[in-house]
């Protein structure tokens, strides 16, 4: 019979005998993002095509668009080993280790530079190790999908501007605490009825990275964007504790592969960013207004979230702090 | 492999008569447990399922029809329609298509609607010497224009699966919605011509006066719904609540709502929210096994093979919905199907708000078929006719609702008019 | 409503029992509702209203939804509440639509037990998961979760004895249209 040959080396149990051929491996790779936002195109799509081109017998498959579920949904399955890698927003991950959510934080990072400084130097550690421990799950790494910036009827250049105007931010703590940090009066619409919410007036501003305001038109019902760049909109790319389990060579390739990723979504969010507010500088939809007074807007923020964060999150605004320039 | 003996499972375990919600999920829990997932990972994406904020308006807007039901708004709406059109031949029938449409601005389903409506439209049809198949088929089929204006249950769980709008939706479903009652309206003309036994009646002036105060109150609701989500007040799910709010006020006013009433009435909405919910979220479970074995790219590489017209994929799409509807419930077939199609309709660039109008009018005409046709069981009940008999008298019935499906595949601007013309 | 004709046969105690744990079931759901009710209803309001934002009226909303469906789920097996094609039962052979129903309700049973199994898991294991605004510990949200699955379960394999026992359920025609209106 030609069955069960002890021998046939290309029977799985032949694998054990030495560290010289890497155990095949297929990952999933899962997030919330549609196939043409830069967090794909740029992001995930990197990482699969450059580990599939290191050759160290990993495989990446993504699953997109949140096919295997919501946000809260796919950290919990990260953490349960049930997804292996994941893209998300640090303010949702802060349902599984709240310090994290301080990336979110108003004013923590000045721009993409201090994000990956940050991420470099040791300060990061804190929050990396700490987030590891507490959950198992692995941080790859991060990056920005560019600063938030307020839109509304009127220009925002200084807290007082936000003076009587309904500001739509999302339902997380760490936006609330933002919204309040800024002098904002938050009310909360879903993202799916922002547009509608702004039309009618509903809501009279928001504030989003100028991708998302691209994406979902709000060009057409609000009339000025104020370049506040209150916020850096993090993505962490974070992986299960199937980590612990790959060999050194595929942990590089991983590795390096997230890097990669991160350069090139830090591009193509800047030259998308770009080309959108050179348009809406040419155009009459949306004023831009770059005299926004960060100053005044850092100066309030990062008063109120010394005083607010405790612990842990306080020691992490401050690492964060510490390494801007 | 993995794909047909699942299909090939849930399809003999709903012919068993395993209620849907579990014949998904059963199948469901062994492919998790199969596939090595950890314990707790199928029940966590169920349960996040139902979790979802656009989702809030279901239970509101079925305690609004449950509230409106048990207050009896319905009966009120069929006596002030009867006073108002006394004089005209067929009275009747053009009556039970009015008061459909009143009532579904306060009713998201046709199910509710067929039942409240059924029960006193059919037997004063009948009285007056209509038809037995007349009087289902117009009762039965007008109760279809309640999930297609708003507010709507299926658009309400569509909007939420699509990540499009509630609100525009909702304002993208009007136009077809008062086509679908002026289509009824017509079909009774043709019918009432040809019946020489049906005569008009008398119109009394005291009666009308009289009938009036009982249709003003909540005739607001539907200002107070889509006016208010339109016109910038608040969210579509905010509007259910105030919508629930308001008819409790108008209940109290006219003396119809009592503890008993609001206690059977909420009882009516947690029942009915549950058994639609447990099949949102095992469906929505079953959406992501089949998202794990790559379905969704599966088919949308089969639709571009055969065919690049936007519209051959829209006729197949409303042909794949009424067959689907004709044996699965319609809320299982929005989750399972809506993930899928979205990819492709992007790839074909349709609007997915005219997606969405499409599948609605194609589900609801299931919802008329057997072997699962709940509105033709609930209106056979109602009245004491046979399944068969409503059938077949709701089949011209069906011309306006199939006629705004073909509308809909062939010019979509008409469907996407009012949202553009109001800049949604 | 009263109780209904599956439960004849079944002994008195276990009668009592499930009367009360449907009074519970309905109650349960009932309470959900309402606070869905009270808190879109707030969140309306404090737009216009100089009330305080309450962060957490949508998270708790979310979480109610989830909680009224899986509390009358048990409740539904024995009101014949879950929408199912019930065409079989208008075949006239009673002892083959008698296997059939059997044969359905073990399935729902069998698949009550493995979502027990299941929210039970959640219940020891989802503490680490908080959350976002208010910072419940997931494992709390999946109590009642783990109330329905279990109610589910032994109301199913009542139900499925009982029909073993006593012959099928009553065909469609008989069936109360409320049943039936809770279908779209
Ligand atoms: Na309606
Ligand atoms: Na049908």
């Amino acid at each position: 019979s030609s069955g069960g040959n002890d021998a046939d080396p290309t029977d799985a149990g032949a694998s054990d005998d030495g560290d010289t051929m890497a155990e095949e491996r297929t990952l999933t790779l899962a997030h919330s993002y549609t196939e043409d936002q830069p967090q794909h195109a740029c992001g995930a799509q990197v990482i699969a095509d450059e580990v599939a081109a290191a050759g160290v017998g990993l495989t990446i498959e993504i699953f997109p668009a949140s096919q295997l579920g919501g946000d809260a949904d796919r950290i919990a399955s990260v953490v349960s080993g049930d997804i292996d890698i994941d893209i998300q927003g640090a303010s949702a991950l802060g349902a599984v280790y709240e310090p994290i959510s301080v990336l979110d934080s108003a004013f923590a990072f000045d721009d993409a530079d201090h994000l990956a400084a940050f991420m470099a130097s040791d300060e990061s550690a804190v929050l990396v190790d700490g987030f590891a421990e507490e959950t198992g799950v692995y941080t790859l790494g991060v990056w920005s999908a560019g600063a938030r910036h307020f839109t509304a009827n009127t220009p925002i250049r200084t807290p007082d501007d936000l003076e009587g105007l309904r500001m739509r931010f999302p339902g997380s703590p760490q936006y609330l605490m933002n919204a309040d940090a800024l002098g904002a009066t938050a009310t909360e619409v879903a993202y799916e009825e922002l547009y509608l919410a702004l039309q009618n007036g509903t809501v009279d501003g928001q504030e989003n990275p100028v991708t998302n305001i691209l994406a979902s038109n709000l060009a057409e019902v609000q009339d000025y964007i104020s370049l506040s760049g209150h916020q850096l909109n993090t993505n962490l790319v974070v992986m299960s504790p199937v980590w612990e389990e790959l060999d050194s060579a595929q942990q590089d390739a991983l590795t390096s592969a997230v890097e990669m990723a991160v350069t090139e979504v830090t591009a193509c969010i800047d030259e998308t960013e770009q080309a959108t507010l050179d348009e809406w500088r040419a155009g009459d939809d949306m004023e831009v207004i770059d005299d926004v007074d960060r100053d005044a807007f850092s100066e309030m923020a990062t008063t109120y979230l010394e005083e607010t964060f405790t612990g842990e999150s306080l020691e992490v605004f401050q690492a964060i702090r510490a390494t801007a320039n | 492999m993995t794909l047909a003996l699942l299909g090939i499972g849930i399809a003999l375990l709903l012919v068993l008569r395993v209620p849907v919600a579990f014949a998904f999920l059963g199948p469901s829990l062994v492919y998790m447990a199969v596939e090595g997932q950890s314990l707790g990972m199928a029940l966590r994406h169920v349960t996040n399922a139902a979790a979802s904020f656009p989702l809030l308006a279901v239970p509101l807007f079925v305690l609004l029809g449950t509230l409106a039901n048990h207050t009896g708004i319905a009966e009120k709406f069929f006596r002030f329609a009867l006073a108002a059109l006394a004089r005209i031949r067929g009275n009747l029938g053009y009556v039970a298509v009015g008061t459909s449409v009143a009532f579904s601005w306060m009713s998201g389903s046709a199910v509710a609607d067929a039942a409240a409506l059924g029960k006193v439209q059919i037997p004063a049809m009948l009285k007056a010497g209509y038809s037995r198949r007349f009087a289902t088929g117009v009762s039965a089929t007008s109760s279809l224009v309640a999930p297609v204006m708003p507010p709507s249950i299926p658009a309400v769980i569509y909007a939420g699966l699509a990540a499009v709008s509630t609100g525009a939706l909702f304002a993208a479903s009007v136009i077809p919605a008062l086509l679908m009652a002026l289509g009824l309206c017509i079909v009774v003309f043709v019918l009432v011509r040809r019946d020489r036994s049906i005569k008009a009646g008398t119109f009394d002036v005291t009666e009308l006066k009289a009938s009036i105060p009982g249709v003003l109150l909540p005739m607001l609701a539907p200002v107070i719904i889509l006016g208010g989500i339109l016109g910038g007040l608040f969210t579509p799910t905010e509007a259910a609540a105030i919508g629930v709010v308001w008819i409790a006020f108008v209940g109290l006013v006219q003396r119809s709502l009592t503890v008993k009433v609001a206690i059977a009435a909420i009882k009516d909405a947690v029942t009915t929210t549950a058994s639609i919910m447990l099949i949102v979220a095992s469906a929505s479970l079953l959406g992501y096994i089949l998202a794990k074995e790559r379905l969704p790219q599966l088919l949308t590489d089969a639709a571009l093979s055969v065919t690049s017209d936007p519209m051959v994929f829209l006729a197949l799409t409303a042909l794949m919905m009424l067959m689907l509807g004709t044996v699965i419930d319609a809320t299982a077939i929005l989750v399972l199907t809506v993930p899928i199609l979205l990819p492709i309709a992007a790839q074909f660039g349709i609007d997915p708000i005219v997606l969405g109008v499409l599948l609605i009018v194609s589900l609801m005409i299931g919802l008329l078929t057997p072997p699962v046709g709940t509105v033709l069981f609930v209106t056979a009940h109602v009245s004491h006719t046979r399944v068969g008999e409503v059938f077949r008298g709701s089949l011209p019935f069906l011309i306006p609702s199939v006629l705004i499906a073909i509308t809909a595949i062939v010019f979509p601007g008409t469907i996407a008019w009012l949202p553009t013309v109001l800049g949604l | 409503m009263t109780e209904l004709p599956r439960q004849r046969g079944t002994s008195g105690g276990i009668r009592r029992l499930l009367t009360v744990l449907g009074v519970i079931e309905l109650t349960l759901g009932s309470l959900s509702l309402v606070a869905i009710l009270v808190l879109v209803f707030h969140q309306a309001l404090q737009r216009y209203l100089p009330i305080d934002q309450i962060a957490w009226t949508g998270e708790v909303a979310r979480f109610s939804l989830v909680w009224l469906t899986f509390s009358v789920a048990g409740w539904l097996v024995t009101a014949r509440g879950h929408i199912a094609l019930e065409i079989v039962d208008t075949i006239p052979r009673p002892q083959l639509v008698r296997a059939v129903q059997v044969f359905a309700l073990v399935i729902v049973a069998a698949t009550g037990a493995g979502l027990t199994i299941e929210a039970w898991a959640l219940v020891t294991t989802q503490g680490i998961i908080k959350s976002p605004v208010l910072r419940l510990p997931m494992s709390w949200v999946y109590m009642p979760v783990l109330f329905g699955a279990a109610s589910t379960t032994v109301r199913a394999a009542l139900a499925a004895w009982d029909v073993a026992r006593h012959g099928p359920w009553i065909d469609p025609s008989e069936v109360d249209a409320e049943t039936e209106e809770r279908a779209a």
